[in-house]
């Protein structure tokens, strides 16, 4: 049996809001930021800052466009947060494969 | 507070990527708008075929190019319109909206066909009936609405029923009024739908 090790977990997404932001961008692909805030039950702020941190490492983009002429924000999921998800999942797996 | 477990973790993620893949049904209107552009191309089709109304053959597929395109050009307005929807963006929306649009050019292409070549065009109603019910399963599925399946099977059993009806005059007002009870009562149900969900 394999140890798990904690070291190899992904910090960036390793906390709750950010790893939901993930789960959620994981089958949606695209998104508008009120439907991410809404789904994960966080404040603008809060999840403003999640997406910052997310975006800081590469894992997801955010694009501003106008939709009826009102400004809107929408958050997409990069191949490169697709592999860190996926990385993250299957190390929880083998954490759960340990217990 | 109490530390989520690893098995709250799991369910929250679940929970989440549910969520993310879900779609939002937002196609009442265009339901609606079809079901009235087809019954009354099919209503015009029987005034002609009864001799009620004098256009001729040549006339009715005017009529019927007319309601066809009009079909299309309301339904681009209103996908332009939704494309800037959140709703729009979701996976799950584009998947079925790419059905949604494969159907129409597949069923447009087919008409055009039959009438072009003249064969004879209630083969189409069946045909028809055949791919609504495709892209409804695919619809139903994605948003997850039993119902929807449910009107998918009544669309089969319509494209069975109406190979033993095609040589009948009344076979076109039967297919007016299952593309009202069908298409529009489908169309109808989901704009109430979609009504409460507040958009």
């Amino acid at each position: 049996m394999t140890a798990f090790d904690h070291n190899a977990l992904d910090d960036v997404i390793h906390g709750r809001a950010r790893l939901g932001i993930m789960a959620f961008l994981s089958t949606a692909e695209e998104t508008d930021f009120v439907s991410l805030r809404d789904a994960l039950k966080l404040s603008d702020g809060n999840l403003s800052t999640h997406i910052g941190k997310l975006e800081e490492a590469g894992y997801v983009r955010s694009k501003k466009r106008f939709a009826d002429k009102k400004p809107q924000t929408t958050v997409v999921l990069t191949e490169a947060g697709r592999k860190a998800y996926l990385t993250y999942l299957d190390q929880l797996k083998q954490l759960l494969k340990n217990r | 507070m109490a530390t989520p477990s690893v098995e709250d973790d799991v369910a929250y993620l679940k929970q989440l990527a549910e969520a993310g893949a879900s779609g939002v049904p937002n196609g009442g209107k265009y339901f609606l708008v079809w079901a009235v552009a087809i019954a009354t191309g099919l209503g015009l089709t029987y005034l002609t075929v009864t001799d009620m109304v004098p256009i001729g053959r040549t006339g009715l597929n005017i009529c019927w190019a007319g309601v066809i395109a009009a079909g299309w050009v309301a339904s681009l307005l209103m996908g332009r319109a939704d494309a800037a929807k959140p709703e729009g963006l979701r996976f799950a929306n584009r998947i079925v909206s790419a059905t949604w649009i494969a159907t129409g050019i597949a069923l447009t292409a087919l008409w055009l066909g039959l009438m072009v070549s003249g064969t004879h065009q209630a083969i189409m109603m069946p045909i028809a009936s055949a791919a609504i019910g495709v892209s409804l399963a695919v619809s139903a599925t994605v948003f997850r609405l039993n119902w929807l399946y449910a009107v998918a099977m009544v669309w089969w059993v319509v494209a069975f029923v109406s190979f033993l009806l095609l040589e009948r005059i009344e076979f076109i007002l039967f297919s007016a009024a299952v593309i009202l009870a069908l298409q529009g009562g489908t169309g109808v149900a989901l704009l109430i739908q979609e009504g409460r969900r507040g958009r």
